[in-house]
This record gives structure tokens, sequence and C-alpha cells, in this order.
């Protein structure tokens, strides 16, 4: 199905192929657009912000669908646009901050606590623990780079093997293995002293 | 003899991933539940996130079609601008070169030697002269005045 995809995705030479491009694109973010959000929104941590950078996700995939070679899935090809749109989002906040900083930005304090997943739409209260154990990982993990939270969420979040997350990010296994690692330690630091 | 075999950092770092997740096997395995419960959203919101990703898409394929149009009007409108600075630069008529005529020159500087230094016997000549310098800028600004007749 990918092949097919991948040929109607990078060849609209007429009309009619433009509608047939429009449509499978439709039937693309149809299929992945949960999973891609859930991602970013894993990493960001903000409603909106993970909306726009969802939409932001599929209009790159648009506008580059030629350079798609069809070499991973569909799905590897998004996710490692949304990563990496997480990460250019990141250096930007990491600059804004330093723009408030100075006072040439204006907005939330450069101080301002870290801010929660917010509450879902059905707030039963099986909803309100899973935000609160949710925000305690995020915690443990918030001293990480933006890469190795994504290496542990691609993980253990979306169950994915050492080997597709080394392929979406573009690394070396080893070095996926020992950014999970850190990040496993931290989590686990966490833990032991809610324990004790 | 005991061998002792260094583990490589990829062996050290799956063996801290394994312990790991053991001691977080109860987080780890919840996660994916907590994610999906998280990031649910009901079906008009991937509707809206699927039309406004559209609209996006639209402006972004329109954006290069208005670069060109921007650019298309900026070359013509320059065209016009160094064409027109020619065509003014071309109008601009060269100034007339002063003619010089070789006798008038020939008598004025005759007439500057007699004055500066002349003898009395050569008085007659440069009265002589005199006269002939004025009658040759009579017959000069003559010339002038019927030139312009001539062209029209």
């Amino acid at each position: 199905m990918d092949t097919i995809l991948t040929t109607a995705l990078s060849s609209p030479a007429t009309e009619n192929a433009k509608e047939i491009l429009a449509e499978r694109f439709e039937e693309i973010m149809r299929q992945h657009q949960q999973r891609v959000y859930r991602v970013i929104f894993l990493l960001v941590r903000d409603e909106d912000t993970a909306d726009t950078l969802t939409q932001e996700c599929f209009l790159r995939a648009y506008l580059k669908r030629a350079s798609f070679r069809g070499e991973c899935q569909i799905e590897t090809w998004l996710l490692r646009i949304a990563v990496n749109l997480v990460r250019d989002h990141s250096k930007n906040r990491r600059t804004s901050f330093w723009r408030k900083l100075v006072g040439l930005d204006e907005g939330e304090s450069a101080g301002a606590k870290p801010r929660q997943f917010p509450a879902p739409e059905p707030s039963a209260e099986r909803t309100l623990l899973v935000r609160e154990e949710l925000d305690a990982v995020w915690n443990a993990l918030s001293s990480l780079s933006p890469q190795q939270r994504a290496i542990f969420f691609l993980r253990y979040e979306e169950e994915m093997s050492l080997a597709q997350i080394a392929a979406l990010l573009e690394l070396k296994i080893g070095s996926v293995k020992s950014q999970l690692a850190r990040a496993t330690g931290k989590l686990r630091e966490m833990k032991e002293k809610q324990w004790k | 003899m005991e061998i002792i075999r260094h583990l490589s950092n990829e062996e050290l770092a799956d063996l801290i991933i394994q312990s790991d997740q053991q001691a977080l096997q109860q987080t780890l395995e919840r996660l994916p539940g907590w994610a999906q419960a998280v990031a649910e959203r009901d079906d008009e919101f991937w509707h809206k996130q699927r039309i406004a990703t559209w609209s996006r898409i639209a402006s972004a394929e329109d954006r290069p079609e208005r670069r060109l149009r921007i650019l298309a009007w900026a070359l013509a409108v320059a065209t016009i601008a160094v064409s027109g600075w020619l065509l003014e630069r071309n109008f601009v008529l060269p100034s007339p070169e002063v003619r010089v005529d070789p006798d008038h020159e020939l008598l004025i500087e005759v007439e500057r030697v007699v004055q500066i230094d002349g003898p009395a016997a050569l008085e007659p000549a440069a009265l002589l002269a005199e006269e002939m310098v004025q009658d040759l800028a009579v017959r000069d600004s003559s010339i002038r005045k019927k030139e312009p007749s001539h062209e029209n």
C-alpha cells in the first residue's frame, strides 16, 4: 500500500492526479494524525502547540512528498518530521527565554512553573490520576534533552523497537541505547525518591 | 587465570536499561494507556485539524505563485526604469565643438606681437591687421546669424 501511496504522492502530473493526491493525503492524515499528535503532545505537553505542530508536520510532509522514496514506512517518515519539529520548537523556546529575559519579548515570565498536561474532556477520577502520573514522569524527564525524551516516549509509550527509533531519528542503535539508559535512570531516580 | 572481560558501552547500556525496566515495570507498562488517555480527542477535533492543515497547504502552495507574480512585476518596473534612463541619456545633445579658424588665430597672434613690441614703422601694418580682424569678426557673426536659417 505504501508503494501505491508513494507513487501517487510523488507524481501529481494532471488535475486528476492532483485529486487523487488530495484523496490519498487525506487518507494518510486520517490514518496517522492521532499518533503524530500523541507523540508531539507528550513531548511538548501543550494542547495548542501539539495541534499546531501536527498541522505543520502534515504541511511539511505534503510539500516535501517528492523527497519520500519509500525507504521507510510513511508513519516513520511522519514521526521523523514530527520529532524534528519538536526539536526546532524547543530551540525556539530556549531563544525566546533569553528574549524574555532581556525584555525583548512579552508573555510568560522566565521563571514560570513547568506546564502541566491539560485536563482532558472526560474529567473522570481516572484521567485525573493518569494526568498526575504522566506529569510525574514528565517532570522526572524534564532535565533531559528533547531527543532523550523523544527516545523514551517512542520506546515505552509508542512501543517502538530500538532499531525503529534509530531509523526514525537517524542515529546508531548504540546512541539510542545510551540515551534511553539515561532517561530510564532519571525516572528510576525519581521513583526511588518517591518510595523513600 | 581468571579473564576479566570489560563490557562495551552498548552492553553496559543494555544492562542498565534491563535493570531500570524491571524496577519501573509497572510505570512503563501503564505508559501507553496513560498517553492514549491523555491525548484522546473527539472526532470534531481531528476533523478541524485536517481542515486547518488543508488551508495551510493551500496558502503554502499559493505562496510561490504570488512570489512569481511579484517578481514579474518588479522585473517589468525595473526594465521600464532602465530603458527610460537610457533613452534620456541618448537624447542629451553633445555640446557643439568650438571650431578654430587657423587664419583668424594667426591674425590675432600677429596683432598681439605687433601691439606688444612692434616698431613704429609697422604701425600701418598693425592698423591693417586690426581692420582685417574686425572685418573677419563681422563676417563671422553674419555667418552665425545665417546658420539657424539653414537648419530650418
